[in-house]
């Protein structure tokens, strides 16, 4: 049984199995190990558990872009080089001018909110662009996540963006640019916190 | 009791007796007619046995190293909705019309995925936790097997189950294609207060975020108070290893709240005094209110119910007695009362709960019935412990417009016809 070896300084006690137990269990360990972590204090409990993370792969995990443009990446790219590669790589499922397609629509209308037929797309309820680049950069195209360097998804969320007059046509897009977009939708939630008793 | 499912092309023909079981004569039926399990009578039985089931005179199947559902074609399968130019971008249905009891086996739970099941070497793997903690650490599988367990018999939902219940009119289709985005089983792992302890908790973290390892970017944020409250790092589903579909070889389980939080192969674990607000925490699984405004951080499945049997696709085939069965359960409290009504509400009655009835699981009820012949109009309504009453579908609509898409916990009713014929409504 494999989960249970220990090649660390675990402190494990091992207990006989009853007799009946032993015979019916040919096949497997005659010895259960039991973890006594439960009755040690919080700190001792670490002992030999896991491993420490190197500051190496803490700085690769803290990857995740926060609204306020925390973690989004050096680089920068143009909406002009965002549309080539929107139009190759993204336009088949969302349509040439983001309208939607086999996949959602990336621009839509925000007076329709309180209708009944509302449309979806970053202009209209996407609070943060940030989360923007996140999203992009890791999931799409879904084919190919991973396909994109950091300027050509600078390029790719400054053409989206565009697409909802969100950004203007000239100009760079980059990690400061995208801080400072403001969604339209920023403050169009009610958050359900704190969390119900 | 005779429900038997209509020959019609919507739904897949089988006769089910009781609700999912195969009758004596059926059975009989198939195992003569060249079912593959049997083999084939090489000898001439002794007179003395003429009559006897033909069972008793043939040596049965194999063996199997996992058992499998017969091959019949009548076993409940779940059913696959998935976007047509992405494949692992979908859902795959529990069919709660041909199911009983509570608990979902492992192969019919539902999946929500949004680009596939990633291949992962449990060998390799580490669940990483990072952020404000004192120590940050990766645990390997063999780690976590280590620490405590702890077992919960929970329901997972989708925040999405049941939308289709947004729409004008009311969809026809059997009952688990409509509320089948929820399962319940028994989920065993590690508490992640537990392992976030041993790393050891900085004061000011108030967040938890979790991301997974398949390539659909899926991150969420979850308030450190819940994470520390009753949160799983789940790794046995009924018992057995949690299966790659379900987020093999370890899982986030939330009791209580929307499937999305339940993030699949875990990958890390990194604690903050702030949400991410990531596509997933700020962008879907928001609910839109009616007047334009998005609720967000809506985790806690409310308290909800439906009638799995009969629903659409069965027939009832003669007048008499038939029970009405169903699941109840809420996020926020046990169920406490379920009532059925067989007239659109006019009057109720209250169901029996089969015990036990336990948080964030899901309830079975039930309630017998004379079906007279003539139209009825049946709904339940369950009740959780904290006095949350499940809304009509009309008091949802008002309140909340029709555009929210998530969290969709009205009454569903079914119409029966003289016919015996069942479909969904709206009242
Ligand atoms: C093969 C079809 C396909 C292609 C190509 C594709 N997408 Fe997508 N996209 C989808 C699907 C499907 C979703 C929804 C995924 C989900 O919800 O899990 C999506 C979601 C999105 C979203 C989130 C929209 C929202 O409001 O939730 C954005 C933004 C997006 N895609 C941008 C892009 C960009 C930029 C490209 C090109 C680099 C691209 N997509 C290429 C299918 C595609």
């Amino acid at each position: 049984m494999s989960i249970f070896k220990s090649k660390d300084s675990v402190a494990v006690t091992v207990v006989p199995n009853v007799l009946s137990l032993v015979l019916l269990c040919f096949s497997l360990s005659v010895f259960i190990p039991v973890a006594i972590a439960t009755e040690l204090s919080a700190s001792e409990k670490n002992q030999g558990l896991g491993r420490s993370l190197s500051s190496a792969e803490i700085d690769a995990l803290d990857t995740h872009i926060f609204l306020d443009g925390t973690n989004l990446p050096a680089g920068q790219g143009s909406v002009a080089a965002g549309r080539e590669l929107y139009s190759q790589h993204c336009s088949a499922c969302h349509g040439h001018a983001g309208e939607g397609g086999s996949a959602l629509e990336l621009v839509g209308d925000r007076a329709l909110l309180t209708t009944p037929y509302p449309d979806k797309g970053i202009g209209v309820y996407w609070p943060y662009a940030p989360t923007l680049f996140q999203y992009i950069k890791r999931a799409m195209p879904p084919e190919h996540p991973g396909l994109f360097d950091n300027n050509e998804l600078y390029s790719l969320v400054g053409f989206v963006l565009y697409l909802s007059d969100l950004l203007p046509e000239a100009g760079v897009v980059n990690r400061t640019t995208l801080a400072n977009v403001e969604l339209p939708n920023k403050d169009g939630f009610v958050d359900q916190l704190p969390i119900p008793k | 009791m005779t429900w038997s499912k209509k020959n019609n092309s919507n739904f897949r023909t089988e006769t089910v007796a009781g609700g999912g079981l195969l009758s004596r004569r059926n059975f009989i039926t198939n195992a003569a007619t060249g079912s593959a399990v049997f083999l084939p009578m090489s000898y001439a039985a002794a007179e003395s046995f003429e009559g006897v089931p033909e069972t008793w005179l043939t040596k049965g199947g194999e063996f199997s190293n996992y058992g499998m559902p017969p091959d019949s074609g009548q076993h409940p399968i779940r059913w696959i909705s998935n976007h047509p130019a992405v494949p692992g971008e979908g859902v795959t249905w529990t069919p709660h019309h041909q199911l009983q009891g509570s608990i979902t086996p492992n192969g019919l739970h539902f999946e929500r995925h949004h680009n596939g099941v990633p291949h992962i070497e449990a060998a390799t793997w580490e669940l990483a936790l990072h952020g404000k903690l004192a120590k940050p650490t990766a645990l390997s599988l063999n780690d976590l097997h280590r620490l405590p367990m702890h077992s919960e018999t929970l329901f997972i939902e989708c925040g999405g189950n049941s939308n289709a219940m947004w729409r004008d009119q009311p969809i026809q289709t059997a009952a688990g294609y409509i509320h089948g985005l929820l399962s319940c089983a028994e989920w065993t792992g590690v508490k992640l207060s537990h392992v976030l302890e041993l790393a050891g908790i900085d004061p000011d973290a108030t967040w938890v975020i979790a991301d997974g390892l398949d390539s659909s970017g899926v991150t969420v944020s979850i308030p450190l108070e819940k994470a520390l409250d009753d949160v799983l790092i789940g790794l046995y589903q009924n018992g057995e290893p949690v299966r790659p579909s379900q987020g093999y070889p370890a899982r986030l389980v939330v009791p209580g709240w929307e499937g999305i939080t339940h993030v699949k192969w875990l990958r890390s674990i990194m604690l903050t005094d702030k949400p991410l607000m990531s596509k997933f925490d700020s962008v879907s699984y928001t609910d839109l209110m009616l007047d334009g405004k998005f609720n967000r951080f809506s985790f806690v499945m409310e308290v909800k119910s439906f009638i799995t049997q009969p629903s659409p696709g069965y027939e009832l085939q003669q007048k008499g007695l038939y029970e009405i069965r169903g699941l109840a359960w809420s996020g926020a409290a046990p169920i406490t009362r379920v009532q059925v009504s067989a007239d659109g509400g006019s009057s109720w009655t209250d169901a029996e709960l089969q015990s036990p009835v336990l948080a964030n699981s899901l309830t079975r009820f039930r309630v017998p019935w004379n079906w007279t012949g003539s139209p009825a109009t049946l709904l339940s309504r369950a009740t959780d412990s904290l006095g949350n009453i499940q809304p009509l579908r009309s008091e949802i609509i008002n309140n909340k417009g029709g555009n929210s898409y998530y969290h969709y916990n009205g009454t569903t009713v079914w119409s029966v016809d003289e016919q015996g014929g069942v479909r969904h409504v709206y009242i």
